[in-house]
Protein backbone atom coordinates (compact mmCIF):
# COMPACT_ATOMS: atom_id res chain seq x y z
CA UNK A 1 0.00 0.00 0.00
CA UNK A 2 1.29 3.45 -0.86
CA UNK A 3 1.53 6.25 1.67
CA UNK A 4 -1.04 8.17 -0.36
CA UNK A 5 -3.57 5.37 -0.11
CA UNK A 6 -2.87 4.94 3.61
CA UNK A 7 -3.40 8.69 4.13
CA UNK A 8 -6.69 8.50 2.21
CA UNK A 9 -7.90 5.59 4.35
CA UNK A 10 -7.06 7.44 7.57
CA UNK A 11 -8.82 10.53 6.22
CA UNK A 12 -11.99 8.51 5.54
CA UNK A 13 -11.95 7.36 9.15
CA UNK A 14 -11.83 11.00 10.31
CA UNK A 15 -14.59 12.06 7.93
CA UNK A 16 -16.90 9.15 8.50
CA UNK A 17 -18.56 9.54 11.86
CA UNK A 18 -22.15 9.50 10.64
CA UNK A 19 -23.44 8.42 7.28
CA UNK A 20 -21.73 9.71 4.17
CA UNK A 21 -22.66 10.34 0.56
CA UNK A 22 -20.71 9.07 -2.40
CA UNK A 23 -20.94 11.12 -5.58
CA UNK A 24 -19.74 10.40 -9.10
CA UNK A 25 -19.43 13.17 -11.68
CA UNK A 26 -18.98 12.28 -15.33
CA UNK A 27 -19.26 13.83 -18.79
CA UNK A 28 -21.37 12.79 -21.73
CA UNK A 29 -18.33 13.01 -24.01
CA UNK A 30 -14.63 12.34 -23.40
CA UNK A 31 -12.77 15.56 -22.66
CA UNK A 32 -9.20 16.68 -22.44
CA UNK A 33 -7.88 15.90 -18.95
CA UNK A 34 -6.73 19.45 -18.22
CA UNK A 35 -10.09 20.91 -19.26
CA UNK A 36 -11.86 18.38 -17.08
CA UNK A 37 -9.79 19.41 -14.11
CA UNK A 38 -10.57 23.09 -14.75
CA UNK A 39 -14.26 22.26 -14.89
CA UNK A 40 -13.94 20.31 -11.67
CA UNK A 41 -12.30 23.29 -9.92
CA UNK A 42 -15.11 25.52 -11.16
CA UNK A 43 -17.79 23.08 -9.97
CA UNK A 44 -16.14 22.74 -6.56
CA UNK A 45 -16.07 26.53 -6.21
CA UNK A 46 -19.78 26.69 -7.05
CA UNK A 47 -20.58 23.93 -4.58
CA UNK A 48 -18.55 25.53 -1.79
CA UNK A 49 -20.35 28.82 -2.39
CA UNK A 50 -23.74 27.10 -2.22
CA UNK A 51 -22.89 24.84 0.76
CA UNK A 52 -20.11 26.54 2.76
CA UNK A 53 -20.00 23.73 5.34
CA UNK A 54 -19.59 21.00 2.74
CA UNK A 55 -16.56 18.83 3.48
CA UNK A 56 -15.24 15.64 2.03
CA UNK A 57 -12.76 13.89 -0.17
CA UNK A 58 -12.28 13.91 -3.90
CA UNK A 59 -10.72 11.10 -5.94
CA UNK A 60 -9.84 11.27 -9.64
CA UNK A 61 -10.35 8.18 -11.75
CA UNK A 62 -9.17 7.90 -15.33
CA UNK A 63 -11.77 5.61 -16.83
CA UNK A 64 -10.53 3.36 -19.63
CA UNK A 65 -13.30 4.45 -22.03
CA UNK A 66 -14.88 7.60 -20.64
CA UNK A 67 -12.04 9.93 -19.63
CA UNK A 68 -11.77 11.53 -16.23
CA UNK A 69 -14.36 10.77 -13.57
CA UNK A 70 -14.50 12.55 -10.26
CA UNK A 71 -15.69 10.72 -7.18
CA UNK A 72 -16.57 12.49 -3.96
CA UNK A 73 -17.35 11.41 -0.46
CA UNK A 74 -19.19 14.14 1.41
CA UNK A 75 -20.27 14.43 5.01
CA UNK A 76 -23.70 16.04 4.60
CA UNK A 77 -26.87 15.73 2.60
CA UNK A 78 -27.13 18.17 -0.27
CA UNK A 79 -29.94 18.50 -2.74
CA UNK A 80 -28.96 16.54 -5.83
CA UNK A 81 -31.21 18.69 -8.05
CA UNK A 82 -29.35 21.83 -6.99
CA UNK A 83 -26.04 19.99 -7.45
CA UNK A 84 -27.16 18.97 -10.96
CA UNK A 85 -27.95 22.58 -11.83
CA UNK A 86 -24.52 23.67 -10.62
CA UNK A 87 -22.87 20.81 -12.51
CA UNK A 88 -24.70 21.78 -15.68
CA UNK A 89 -23.52 25.37 -15.23
CA UNK A 90 -19.94 24.11 -14.90
CA UNK A 91 -20.31 21.93 -18.02
CA UNK A 92 -20.63 18.52 -16.38
CA UNK A 93 -22.81 15.63 -17.48
CA UNK A 94 -24.21 12.79 -15.40
CA UNK A 95 -24.24 12.84 -11.62
CA UNK A 96 -24.86 9.88 -9.40
CA UNK A 97 -25.14 9.92 -5.63
CA UNK A 98 -25.75 7.27 -3.00
CA UNK A 99 -25.76 7.13 0.75
CA UNK A 100 -23.03 4.93 2.22
CA UNK A 101 -22.10 3.79 5.71
CA UNK A 102 -18.81 5.35 6.97
CA UNK A 103 -16.87 2.11 6.61
CA UNK A 104 -17.62 2.09 2.86
CA UNK A 105 -15.84 5.42 2.29
CA UNK A 106 -12.66 3.45 1.76
CA UNK A 107 -14.21 1.98 -1.39
CA UNK A 108 -12.76 4.81 -3.47
CA UNK A 109 -9.26 3.76 -2.37
CA UNK A 110 -9.38 1.16 -5.11
CA UNK A 111 -8.80 3.95 -7.64
CA UNK A 112 -5.62 4.85 -5.78
CA UNK A 113 -4.32 1.31 -6.22
CA UNK A 114 -4.35 1.59 -10.00
CA UNK A 115 -1.11 2.45 -11.71
CA UNK A 116 -0.86 6.23 -12.07
CA UNK A 117 -1.45 7.22 -15.72
CA UNK A 118 1.25 9.43 -17.23
CA UNK A 119 -1.15 12.33 -17.69
CA UNK A 120 -1.66 12.40 -13.90
CA UNK A 121 2.01 13.12 -13.25
CA UNK A 122 2.29 15.78 -10.56
CA UNK A 123 -1.43 15.62 -9.77
CA UNK A 124 -3.02 14.83 -6.48
CA UNK A 125 -5.02 11.69 -7.09
CA UNK A 126 -7.11 12.52 -4.06
CA UNK A 127 -7.62 15.61 -1.94
CA UNK A 128 -9.81 16.85 0.83
CA UNK A 129 -12.02 19.91 0.62
CA UNK A 130 -13.92 22.01 3.13
CA UNK A 131 -13.10 23.00 6.66
CA UNK A 132 -11.71 19.87 8.27
CA UNK A 133 -8.33 18.32 9.03
CA UNK A 134 -7.72 15.39 6.74
CA UNK A 135 -4.61 13.23 6.96
CA UNK A 136 -1.78 14.43 4.72
CA UNK A 137 0.72 12.10 3.06
CA UNK A 138 3.53 13.91 4.91
CA UNK A 139 1.98 12.79 8.22
CA UNK A 140 2.24 9.11 7.32
CA UNK A 141 5.15 7.06 8.57
CA UNK A 142 5.78 3.69 6.99
CA UNK A 143 7.08 1.10 9.38
CA UNK A 144 8.56 -2.23 8.38
CA UNK A 145 11.41 -4.53 9.25
CA UNK A 146 13.49 -3.13 6.37
CA UNK A 147 12.75 0.47 7.41
CA UNK A 148 13.96 -0.19 10.93
CA UNK A 149 17.22 -1.62 9.63
CA UNK A 150 17.59 1.35 7.27
CA UNK A 151 17.07 3.79 10.15
CA UNK A 152 19.62 1.93 12.28
CA UNK A 153 22.15 2.08 9.40
CA UNK A 154 21.42 5.75 8.84
CA UNK A 155 22.20 6.47 12.46
CA UNK A 156 25.23 4.18 12.65
CA UNK A 157 26.86 5.34 9.43
CA UNK A 158 25.67 8.97 9.62
CA UNK A 159 23.94 8.83 6.26
CA UNK A 160 22.57 12.12 5.03
CA UNK A 161 20.93 13.02 1.73
CA UNK A 162 20.42 10.56 -1.10
CA UNK A 163 24.05 10.00 -2.03
CA UNK A 164 24.78 6.36 -3.04
CA UNK A 165 21.18 5.43 -2.33
CA UNK A 166 21.32 2.24 -4.40
CA UNK A 167 24.45 1.02 -2.60
CA UNK A 168 22.86 1.84 0.73
CA UNK A 169 19.73 -0.11 -0.16
CA UNK A 170 21.82 -3.09 -1.23
CA UNK A 171 23.58 -3.02 2.16
CA UNK A 172 20.28 -2.68 4.03
CA UNK A 173 18.75 -5.58 2.13
CA UNK A 174 21.79 -7.71 2.76
CA UNK A 175 21.60 -6.85 6.48
CA UNK A 176 17.92 -7.80 6.43
CA UNK A 177 18.83 -11.22 5.09
CA UNK A 178 21.61 -11.60 7.66
CA UNK A 179 19.29 -10.49 10.49
CA UNK A 180 16.73 -13.12 9.52
CA UNK A 181 19.11 -15.97 8.84
CA UNK A 182 21.36 -15.34 11.83
CA UNK A 183 18.58 -14.37 14.23
CA UNK A 184 20.02 -10.95 15.09
CA UNK A 185 17.90 -8.33 16.83
CA UNK A 186 16.41 -5.72 14.49
CA UNK A 187 18.86 -2.90 13.79
CA UNK A 188 21.70 -4.61 15.64
CA UNK A 189 24.61 -6.75 14.50
CA UNK A 190 25.98 -10.03 15.96
CA UNK A 191 25.97 -10.10 19.77
CA UNK A 192 23.48 -7.21 19.80
CA UNK A 193 26.23 -4.76 18.92
CA UNK A 194 25.18 -1.58 17.10
CA UNK A 195 26.22 -1.59 13.44
CA UNK A 196 28.70 1.20 14.11
CA UNK A 197 30.63 -1.10 16.49
CA UNK A 198 30.78 -4.06 14.09
CA UNK A 199 33.63 -4.58 11.67
CA UNK A 200 32.60 -4.92 7.99
CA UNK A 201 33.41 -8.67 7.95
CA UNK A 202 30.97 -9.31 10.79
CA UNK A 203 28.17 -7.60 8.91
CA UNK A 204 28.88 -8.66 5.37
CA UNK A 205 30.49 -12.09 5.35
CA UNK A 206 28.03 -14.94 5.25
CA UNK B 1 6.02 -33.40 -2.50
CA UNK B 2 8.31 -35.50 -4.62
CA UNK B 3 10.42 -34.09 -7.45
CA UNK B 4 8.24 -35.86 -10.01
CA UNK B 5 5.09 -34.38 -8.53
CA UNK B 6 6.67 -30.94 -8.65
CA UNK B 7 7.78 -31.43 -12.24
CA UNK B 8 4.28 -32.45 -13.27
CA UNK B 9 2.88 -29.36 -11.53
CA UNK B 10 5.39 -27.18 -13.37
CA UNK B 11 4.29 -28.72 -16.66
CA UNK B 12 0.75 -27.68 -15.75
CA UNK B 13 1.85 -24.05 -15.35
CA UNK B 14 2.71 -23.90 -11.65
CA UNK B 15 4.72 -20.75 -10.83
CA UNK B 16 6.95 -20.88 -7.85
CA UNK B 17 10.37 -20.84 -6.30
CA UNK B 18 12.16 -23.87 -5.02
CA UNK B 19 15.20 -23.59 -2.87
CA UNK B 20 16.87 -24.14 0.45
CA UNK B 21 15.14 -22.44 3.35
CA UNK B 22 17.65 -20.26 5.21
CA UNK B 23 15.47 -18.46 7.71
CA UNK B 24 12.16 -16.77 8.32
CA UNK B 25 10.64 -14.09 10.45
CA UNK B 26 7.21 -12.60 11.10
CA UNK B 27 7.05 -8.86 11.55
CA UNK B 28 4.67 -5.93 11.56
CA UNK B 29 4.36 -3.80 8.46
CA UNK B 30 2.16 -0.78 8.49
CA UNK B 31 1.45 2.89 8.30
CA UNK B 32 1.06 5.28 11.22
CA UNK B 33 -0.54 8.71 11.12
CA UNK B 34 1.75 10.97 13.13
CA UNK B 35 -1.01 13.48 13.87
CA UNK B 36 -3.80 11.23 15.09
CA UNK B 37 -1.75 8.21 16.07
CA UNK B 38 -3.96 5.91 13.99
CA UNK B 39 -2.24 2.87 12.59
CA UNK B 40 -2.98 0.25 10.00
CA UNK B 41 -0.87 -2.83 10.49
CA UNK B 42 -0.48 -6.25 8.97
CA UNK B 43 1.77 -9.14 9.82
CA UNK B 44 4.13 -10.16 7.05
CA UNK B 45 6.23 -13.30 7.11
CA UNK B 46 9.57 -13.11 5.29
CA UNK B 47 11.23 -16.31 4.12
CA UNK B 48 14.83 -16.26 2.94
CA UNK B 49 15.45 -18.92 0.34
CA UNK B 50 18.71 -19.78 -1.33
CA UNK B 51 18.26 -20.69 -4.96
CA UNK B 52 19.55 -20.15 -8.48
CA UNK B 53 18.80 -16.54 -9.32
CA UNK B 54 20.23 -14.08 -11.82
CA UNK B 55 22.73 -16.58 -13.24
CA UNK B 56 24.17 -17.74 -9.92
CA UNK B 57 23.38 -18.95 -6.44
CA UNK B 58 21.73 -16.18 -4.48
CA UNK B 59 19.02 -15.47 -1.99
CA UNK B 60 15.42 -14.55 -2.66
CA UNK B 61 13.17 -12.86 -0.18
CA UNK B 62 9.66 -14.32 -0.21
CA UNK B 63 7.01 -12.31 1.57
CA UNK B 64 3.67 -13.62 2.77
CA UNK B 65 1.01 -11.24 4.03
CA UNK B 66 -1.11 -12.85 6.74
CA UNK B 67 -4.83 -12.21 7.31
CA UNK B 68 -5.90 -9.27 9.49
CA UNK B 69 -6.98 -11.68 12.21
CA UNK B 70 -3.31 -12.30 13.00
CA UNK B 71 -2.19 -9.27 14.99
CA UNK B 72 0.85 -10.40 16.91
CA UNK B 73 4.05 -11.62 15.21
CA UNK B 74 4.69 -13.84 18.24
CA UNK B 75 1.54 -15.82 17.30
CA UNK B 76 3.20 -16.90 14.07
CA UNK B 77 5.18 -20.10 14.20
CA UNK B 78 7.47 -20.75 11.28
CA UNK B 79 7.84 -24.48 11.24
CA UNK B 80 10.13 -24.77 8.25
CA UNK B 81 13.40 -26.59 8.72
CA UNK B 82 16.57 -24.65 7.94
CA UNK B 83 18.64 -26.29 5.23
CA UNK B 84 15.71 -28.24 3.78
CA UNK B 85 14.36 -27.66 0.28
CA UNK B 86 10.87 -26.25 -0.12
CA UNK B 87 8.61 -25.19 -2.95
CA UNK B 88 6.97 -21.78 -2.56
CA UNK B 89 4.02 -21.03 -4.80
CA UNK B 90 4.32 -17.32 -5.57
CA UNK B 91 1.90 -14.71 -6.89
CA UNK B 92 4.33 -11.95 -7.91
CA UNK B 93 8.02 -11.23 -8.44
CA UNK B 94 10.04 -8.04 -8.38
CA UNK B 95 13.65 -7.00 -8.41
CA UNK B 96 14.45 -4.01 -6.26
CA UNK B 97 17.96 -2.60 -6.00
CA UNK B 98 19.36 -5.80 -7.42
CA UNK B 99 17.53 -7.97 -4.93
CA UNK B 100 14.92 -10.52 -5.96
CA UNK B 101 11.70 -10.43 -3.98
CA UNK B 102 8.59 -12.53 -4.41
CA UNK B 103 5.13 -12.47 -2.88
CA UNK B 104 3.19 -15.58 -2.04
CA UNK B 105 -0.43 -16.19 -1.09
CA UNK B 106 -1.60 -18.05 1.98
CA UNK B 107 -0.57 -21.47 0.71
CA UNK B 108 2.07 -23.01 2.92
CA UNK B 109 5.51 -23.89 1.50
CA UNK B 110 5.74 -27.57 0.60
CA UNK B 111 8.85 -29.62 1.47
CA UNK B 112 10.49 -31.38 -1.44
CA UNK B 113 11.72 -34.91 -0.87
Amino acid sequence: MTKSKAAYLFATQTLGKDSLYMWTFTFAEVLNIKDTRKRWNYLLTLMKRRWPKLAGLRVFELHKNHGLHVHLVTNRWIDVNVARKLAKKAGWGRIHVMRIPPERASYLAKYLSKQRPECFKGWRLWAGFGEWEWTKVKDIVFDSFLCRIYRACKEAFSWTGNKNFRDRMRLVQWLEVRTITKGWSVGLGPGDKPYSMCCPEELLTS
Amino acid sequence: MTRDEMLSRMHCGWVGITGEFRGGRADIVGHVDRKTGRASKRIVVTYIVECWVGGGIGVVKIMQRLPEAVTDPAQVKIELEKGRHYAFEVDAFSKEHGFATAWMGLREPVPID
